[in-house]
């Protein structure tokens, strides 16, 4: 039987090849806990697929830093006078550093204000990596189901890469109605926040049931209290985004899920969603298109499970109660967002 | 005596077991009700070839990859799509011939109309086929499965097995009809992929084979592509230019009137301002050139340090300047064009000597 090909989507920071490998076991493992769904293993119905940006920003990290590297060098040599060389040279090479900066704030604003970063990464996502997996690899048989899970930066990234590719201003789309995703689900969404081109209330990337105004079946949406990543312009479409059947379908076609449990200070992180009962009971079930895979009574035991589990500590709580007050703080701004995400990756050290 | 029942508990489970397995691999019904139904459609009962043979059938009909430039495609291609459609019908014309409860025999028909009507529209697409389990919606056929199974399922117990079979044949053909609306689909992923790889690879040369930009250079060439493009577009070609503004470089630089030893030398350079263009012709670039108003700085014996001139650029990768210094003229070429030319820096350096070990010989042989 064809799987089903779930991609994978990172935000900012450093990705190198196998950088999903954490997501995917938090989602087998999940999966695993329900007794419906163990009789359908995992491995037998769905593939992962990780998809990757950074290397784009990191080769272009990579010329500037040579590019520096060799002046520097001559530099030394030469004792050139004036200080706009010197500071060009540092400005141009400070980019490879791995601080903070670099590896998250930077991928944020090359792919939100220089469109000569954001288009490549957007057609190397929906021309190369997405059709690579799904189109025929020789068996005579194409991927028909597929679903695509994005985390922070990546939700922007996955929305215009998918917006491009199914829009119907692409005078070659594959047929959303035949090659569309099932699922996708939007992890911290800051989608709304770092729009460029693709107006993401305007978009076809929206759930429709006859694929007729949009591309999924289920389009989830997940943010936690105490995230601020996804906070400034949050995710909140209007009613009309959904087309008139949409809005009727029951099981609802959006989802906004909003989570409040904290089992670790990095609640930014893609696993700390994941693990949520909250977050990845609709995403299987909106897999399977079904949701008596997991009954009501299993998911409120599951969610009192993960309840009763969850680690208390002063330092916990002290991590919480700061990070309630950098929401409290924050604005809606890019540049408040981008002070934000530093002053929230200070407090959780990523 | 106990142990003996318990031998026998599990010799029974053991034989049993597998039969249960074996009875769901067969895609049949041990507890009557539209949950079972369910339970099918994720073992793949209707969308696995190998239990689904009206599905297997249909894809032998319609094979892909299909080549469209082969002569008399499409027509070979409606004829292959003509039999399974065919296929299709007969499987439904069966059931209606055999389904003897009435209340079954609507949603079999209205299937069947909606099947004969792809004589004149085609196939559709897979959506509009589709069996959505949670409302029991086959597509757009107007056929609810699960009203019927329900409805049938609350009268007895023999309806009910009726009311499954019959919507069995029925999402067996609705898969085999998305599985032809698929293949008739002709942008697939591959003629998707193909389309742009043109683009895609553009992208790669504007960023990494065209002459470097420093992130400044970006956000300046971005702000003028921006300026110029369709931002509804999805995937744009690159632009066939870019401005270059205040980059440093380092070049090799030749003065004449420099102190033997130190006229040729490697010395910082700094364009300014400067604009580098090509056409596209397919993924390559065709004929780049660009020009920049330059400084260089070097330290050197005999002249002033600082000379400013042009410098053009060949090819994205070769770039010969001219600079003056208080009359004195610098001819100078990028590092790349020397690495052309000598591939490593320790190269360039033995060049140097040997150059400036030719120069002391010729001086000496003028004195």
């Amino acid at each position: 039987m064809d799987k089903h090909v779930i991609f994978l989507l990172h935000g900012m920071g450093k990705f190198p090849k196998g950088w999903s490998a954490e997501v995917q076991q938090v989602i087998k493992d999940a999966y695993g806990q329900y007794d419906k769904l163990k009789t359908f293993p995992f491995d037998d119905h769905f593939a992962f697929s990780e998809l990757n940006y950074d290397h784009l920003f990191e080769d272009l990290r990579e010329l500037w830093r040579k590019n520096s590297m060799s002046l520097l060098d001559n530099l030394a040599t030469h004792g050139v006078d004036g200080s706009l060389i010197p500071t060009l040279a540092k400005l141009g090479g400070d980019t490879n550093n791995d601080n903070f900066f670099n590896t998250h704030l930077l991928d944020v604003i090359l792919y939100r204000f220089i469109s000569l970063v954001s288009i490549p990464v957007r057609t190397e996502l929906a021309t190369k990596q997405i059709p690579d997996r799904l189109k025929d690899d020789g068996s005579g048989a194409e991927v028909k189901n597929w679903s695509i899970v994005c985390h922070s930066l990546g939700t922007v990234v996955g929305h215009d890469a998918l917006h491009a590719l199914f829009s119907p201003n692409n005078p070659t789309r594959p047929d959303p109605r035949n090659r569309g995703p099932a699922v996708g689900l939007f992890v911290a969404n800051v989608g709304r926040l770092l729009q460029n081109d693709f107006d993401v209330y305007e978009s076809v990337v929206r759930p429709s049931v006859q694929k007729a105004t949009g591309i999924f079946d289920y389009y989830l949406n997940t943010h936690h209290r105490l995230d601020p990543v996804p906070m400034p312009k949050a995710f909140k479409p209007p009613h009309e985004w959904l087309d008139a059947q949409t809005r009727q379908a029951n099981p609802p076609r959006y989802q906004d899920i909003e989570i409040s449990e904290v089992t670790d200070i990095n609640v930014h992180d893609f696993t700390h969603y994941l693990r949520n009962p909250k977050v990845h009971i609709p995403f299987f079930r909106a897999l399977w298109n079904r949701q008596s895979i997991i009954l009501q009574a299993e998911e409120k035991a599951a969610i009192q499970d993960y309840d009763n589990k969850l680690p208390s500590s002063p330092q916990l709580d002290a991590v919480k109660k700061d990070l309630q007050e950098l929401i409290e703080k924050q604005g809606a701004t890019l540049e408040d967002f981008l002070t934000t995400v530093k002053a929230f990756c200070e407090i959780v050290k990523c | 005596m106990n142990s003996i029942k318990l031998n026998l508990s599990w010799l029974l489970l053991v034989i049993l077991l597998p039969l249960a397995g074996s009875a769901h691999a067969a895609c049949e019904i041990t507890t009557p009700s539209y949950e079972a139904l369910r339970d099918l459609e994720m073992e793949g009962c209707f969308n696995d070839k190998a239990k689904n043979t009206l599905l297997a059938q249909v894809i032998a009909q319609v094979p892909a990859p299909f080549d469209f430039s082969v002569p008399n495609a499409q027509a070979l291609r409606a004829q292959q799509i003509g039999a399974a459609l065919a296929l299709v019908s007969d499987s439904i014309q069966r059931e209606q011939d055999v389904q003897t409860t009435p209340a079954l025999a609507a949603p079999i028909n209205t299937f069947a109309q909606k099947l004969n009507a792809t004589t004149a529209t085609g196939p559709g697409t897979r959506q509009d086929w589709k069996f959505e389990g949670e409302s029991g919606l086959v597509g757009t056929t107007g056929v609810n499965v699960k009203f019927y199974v329900d409805s049938l399922c609350a009268q007895s117990l023999a309806s009910c097995r009726s009311a499954l079979e019959a919507s069995m044949v029925l999402l067996r053909a609705a898969m085999a009809m998305e599985e032809i609306a698929f293949r008739s689909d002709r942008v697939s992923w591959a003629v998707f992929q193909d389309h742009y790889s043109v683009v895609r690879q553009r992208w790669h040369k504007y960023l990494f084979e065209a002459r470097s930009q420093y992130w400044w250079e970006l956000a300046v060439n971005a702000a003028r592509y921006d300026a110029q493009r369709d931002r509804t577009e999805s995937f744009p070609s690159p632009p066939d230019y870019q401005w270059i503004l205040l980059h440093p470089d380092v070049a090799l630089e030749y003065v004449g009137n420099a102190e033997p030893g130190s006229r040729l030398q490697p010395s910082i350079i700094l364009e300014w301002v400067g604009y580098n263009r090509w056409s596209w012709s397919g993924a390559n670039m065709d004929h780049p050139l660009g020009v920049s108003i330059v400084s260089s700085y070097s330290d050197r014996a005999g002249v002033k340090s600082v000379g400013y001139g042009l410098l053009f650029h060949y090819k994205n990768t070769y770039s010969l300047g001219i600079t003056k210094r208080d009359g004195d003229t610098g001819i100078f070429m990028s590092v790349d064009l020397g690495k052309y030319l000598l591939d490593k820096q320790t190269q360039l350096n033995d060049a140097r000597q040997h150059f400036d070990l030719r120069q002391a010989l010729l001086n000496q042989s003028g004195n």
